[in-house]
């Protein structure tokens, strides 16, 4: 559990990744990468977090026809929601733990109590 | 088996490909898992929605389901990857903003663990529930075209020092993920370990390429043999084989070697192996150049029928 992002497979350079993907030219990687959409450590070495979100980005803008201008305000949105996702799952981690039965009685009411968040 | 695809994708038979992939467009967007991560069933419903689009989208194969020769469940899709797989792993914090994230789980991927999960064990039931299974472990392994083709055995080595023996399959695809049962997290309380889920990238192979069942290869042929016909020796996924080339053969032609692609797996026959004969001239010979100033030939116009005056 220590050591980041050690044993992680990594692929080098941005031709690799793009082989890699598939369906995404090396010009578009690069200036993804410039905007910030895809971040490698050091500029190119591709976890598969990383491959895995370029290969979004290309359903996204080919597939589903999403502009760039739409998807400057959806990714950080998506990152966003990932994040809170992420507390959340702490969260409930840590309830889970150490919270009386009382207070999970209580929580587990209020959630049924109001389907859908309305 | 499958569902009616014209009925998955709201879309009458009659609907022109345009309206298809409106229809597609618009239920992908809904149901694409990394724009709901929060719902498992996201990965379902967008499986189906693709695999009815695959389907439509494809002029023949559309025509072969109207008339009834194919069914709507088609190949079985190979399991993928999407980001939401990764989003709760260390190298997703990058992309979460100041405060995102979570800690590193060590190896890509972490446990499994979904945060529904988490709120239906504490808020559904009452705690201690007894024996419960482990979580599942992610992991990737990238592998060569061969490997992959015929079938291999992999060794893993986990961050806690620990390795993981991987039989793959003969046949496997880019993308598929192998399930090792019992070798992800530790249950709770007696209840069963989880499953480590390998997913599998393949690499490209200079020589060969995959196309489903089949792999192509170009295969030069001198200007001799492609004249005179003659065995050559082909590079097969297996090993060398002999193939004759028929006298006159074209460059570009195609001749086929039956059961010589990806062997037969999980319930699929073995594909070809499909060879585009590629003319080679190499050096040049003086007496063929002789030969040819000194015999026009029968008269062949390559370019005929291009259109315009040939020049």
């Amino acid at each position: 559990m220590s050591g980041a992002d050690a044993g992680v497979p990594v692929v080098i350079g941005i031709a690799a990744a793009c082989r890699c993907v598939g369906g995404v030219s090396a010009e578009m990687l690069t200036v993804w990468i410039e905007r910030r959409w895809v971040c490698p450590p050091g500029g190119e070495r591709f976890r598969p977090v990383d491959l895995a979100r370029i290969r979004l980005i290309a359903e996204l803008r080919d597939e589903l026809l999403i502009e760039d201008s739409a998807l400057e305000l959806v990714l950080p949105l998506l990152d966003q929601l990932h994040a809170e996702r992420a507390r959340l799952r702490r969260l409930a981690g840590v309830l889970a733990a150490r919270a009386p039965d009382e207070l999970i009685e209580a929580l587990r009411a209020a959630l049924t109590d109001d389907p859908a968040g309305g | 088996m499958a569902e009616d695809p014209y009925k998955l994708l709201g879309v009458e038979k009659t609907a022109t490909e345009a309206q298809i992939r409106a229809a597609y467009r618009k239920l992908a967007k809904k149901h694409h898992p990394d724009l709901n991560p929060g719902d498992k069933a996201a990965e379902e419903r967008f499986k189906a929605i693709s695999a009815a689009n695959e389907l439509l989208s494809d002029t023949d194969k559309r025509a072969r389901f109207d008339r009834g020769e194919i069914d709507a469940a088609g190949q079985e899709r190979p399991e993928r990857q999407y980001y939401r797989d990764y989003a709760g792993s260390a190298g997703a914090r990058d992309y979460a903003g100041a405060g995102g994230g979570r800690p590193p789980p060590g190896w890509q991927g972490g446990e499994d663990v979904d945060l529904g999960d988490i709120l239906g064990e504490m808020f559904g039931q009452r705690r201690p529930a007894g024996p419960r299974r482990g979580a599942d472990r992610r992991y990737s392994l990238a592998i060569g075209l061969l490997d992959a083709v015929n079938g291999a055995r992999q060794t893993i080595t986990l961050p806690d020092g620990g390795t993981l023996e991987v039989v793959i399959p003969a046949g496997i695809d880019d993308g598929q993920t192998l399930r090792l049962r019992g070798r992800g997290g530790p249950g709770a309380e007696g209840g069963p370990a989880g499953d480590a889920l390998i997913s599998v990238q393949v690499y490209p192979h200079p020589l060969f390429r995959r196309e489903g069942g089949d792999i192509l290869l170009e295969l030069p042929v001198s200007l001799r043999e492609a004249v005179l016909g003659g065995k050559v020796t082909v590079p097969t996924p297996s090993g060398a084989v002999a193939l004759s080339v028929p006298a006159g053969a074209e460059n570009g032609r195609r001749m086929r070697l039956r059961g010589r692609g990806v062997p037969a797996h999980g319930g699929k026959p073995a594909g070809d192996l499909i060879v585009t004969l590629k003319l080679m001239l190499g050096p040049a010979d003086p007496a063929l150049a002789e030969f040819l100033r000194a015999n026009p030939g029968p008269a062949f116009d390559p370019r005929a029928g291009l259109g315009g005056e040939a020049t």
